[in-house]
């Protein structure tokens, strides 16, 4: 193939690509959200109460809904968020890993094994309490967050929709230790899960 | 139509087309200090390809790339595979990957309408523009909260063996008179592209074995998060001895600065040592 040959191929594939960016459109909105905020107050002998103190569990600007609830069993308490984020094509409107637990007056951050979710123990000046997150697009559940990205550009790419919910659960470490709190987040975990069923869809 | 018109305009085109990739490149560099070395990333790399102009001019006017189309037409391949990489980036959001894929797409244009000849003279200034891309966040965020307990377990070392009482907790050292925490601002890795960025360019700046410039380039990296340690015991020790006022100095306020100046003393130092071993034995 002669040089004048190849510079028309290679600006021919130029003029595809940039086709193919610059007119694809962006993917549409969520026209119906999920009404996070009618989530029942009570799970599986636990009743929640609105609000979460935002050191616990911070809030992310991006979130588009967002149900944040202060749930009590007995002498057990579990702060819990769950937050809806739409049109994720856009890096500005992403779920932001620097917010699913605090960093500010934070001395070490462990990760700890709670299949089939991610959890880490936050560890700080007087504190000390496991945040257990997932991701969930649809109704598939995502710990690592490198998978969950690629689920989401796969979403994004062939269904065009960039919608998840980040669901976080925070326990506090009492004297029983890091296994009792566990314990208290995979059982909130379960009972989340019943209760976000059919809620997830746009 | 010269010998350098084809090539020249099918560079021209693909920057163009990644016009919106490198202003975002241009916004990050210059919102994030860590990353503001993008902006010399370029220059270094345009004065690398300026260093081979004699060469590559002889090879574009000696040789046609038809001659060796096999090996050229992987460049098409490779662009098409580049291009793809951009359209996924683009429409998922994923920046990283538009952005890396811009330094394959120009490598790969030049071994389609240059060919492998040009590649050769040309390959070393386009490659150097990956430093220019920041590496994924998730990664950077994971290697500087490591590097952050790493540095605090060292200097809480350190200061133990010069006498200080020190706890360490986490990131946090807790010593009689105050209490420093090693934030992410104090950790090294956020500058490591640019510090192995610097050795690459030292080490191409004058003529030398291969094994010297890869040790060159390899050792700013390690050179660089050592001078960081030494530079956290310092000033954990002032602040030991002088109080708060040790944290208001020029070291620890302008510590990207002060450990990319001792990582290129160090690489000034170990380039001397490294002379007697490269000369030829006689």
């Amino acid at each position: 193939m002669r040089t004048g040959r190849r510079l028309a191929v290679v600006l021919g594939l130029l003029v595809v690509t940039a086709g193919v960016v610059y007119v694809t459109p962006s993917v549409r909105e969520c026209p119906s959200p999920p009404a996070l905020d009618t989530l029942s107050a009570a799970l599986a002998g636990w009743t929640g109460a609105d609000g979460v103190p935002d050191g616990v569990l911070p809030v992310d600007a991006s979130e588009t809904a967002t149900m944040r609830r202060t749930y009590r069993n007995g002498r057990r308490v579990a702060w819990v968020s769950v937050a809806l984020f739409t049109r994720q094509d856009e890096p500005d409107r992403r779920a932001s890993v620097n917010r699913i637990y605090p960093e500010k007056d934070v001395s070490m951050l462990e990760r700890v094994a709670l299949p089939p979710i991610a959890a880490v123990v936050v560890s700080g000046p007087g504190r000390r309490f496991v945040v257990a997150h997932w991701h969930q697009i649809g109704g598939r559940m995502y710990a690592s967050e490198s998978r969950f990205r690629l689920a989401l550009m796969r979403d994004i790419l062939f269904a065009r929709r960039g919608n998840s919910l980040l669901v976080r659960i925070a326990v506090p470490v009492g004297p029983e230790g890091v296994p009792a709190a566990l314990t208290t987040a995979a059982e909130l975990t379960r009972a989340l899960e019943g209760a976000l069923a059919g809620r997830v869809g746009c | 139509m010269s010998n350098w018109t084809p090539l020249v305009a099918a560079e021209a085109a693909t920057l163009l087309l990644y016009a919106p990739v490198l202003v975002g490149l241009a916004a990050d560099w210059a919102r994030f200090p860590s990353q503001s070395h993008g902006f010399a990333i370029p220059v270094i790399a345009a004065y690398l390809i300026w260093m081979r102009r004699g060469a590559l001019a002889a090879e574009l006017s000696a040789s046609s790339p038809a001659a060796s189309s096999v090996r050229s037409n992987v460049g098409l391949v490779v662009l098409v595979a580049a291009l793809g990489a951009l359209v996924i980036g683009s429409l998922t959001g994923e920046t990283f990957l538009a952005r890396l894929s811009l330094p394959i797409a120009l490598l790969s244009v030049v071994l389609f309408v240059g060919g492998p000849g040009a590649l050769r003279h040309l390959w070393v200034g386009l490659a150097y523009l990956f430093f220019m891309v920041p590496l994924p966040y998730l990664t950077l965020r994971t290697l500087t909260y490591q590097s952050r307990l790493l540095d605090a377990g060292a200097t809480a070392a350190a200061l133990r063996r010069l006498g200080v009482p020190v706890l360490q907790d986490g990131v946090i050292l807790h010593l009689p008179n105050m209490t420093l925490e090693v934030a992410d601002e104090c950790s090294s890795v956020p500058a490591i592209a640019a510090l192995i960025a610097l050795g690459v360019a030292y080490a191409q700046m004058k003529p030398r074995s291969v094994w010297a410039r890869g040790a060159l380039a390899l050792a700013a990296a390690p050179l660089g998060l050592a001078a960081n340690i030494a530079r956290l015991i310092l000033t954990a020790l002032a602040a030991y001895l002088l109080g708060p006022i040790a944290l208001d100095n020029v070291i620890h306020r302008f510590g990207g600065t002060t450990v990319f100046l001792a990582t290129m003393l160090l690489l000034l130092a170990l380039d001397r040592l490294l002379i007697p071993l490269t000369r030829p034995r006689g």
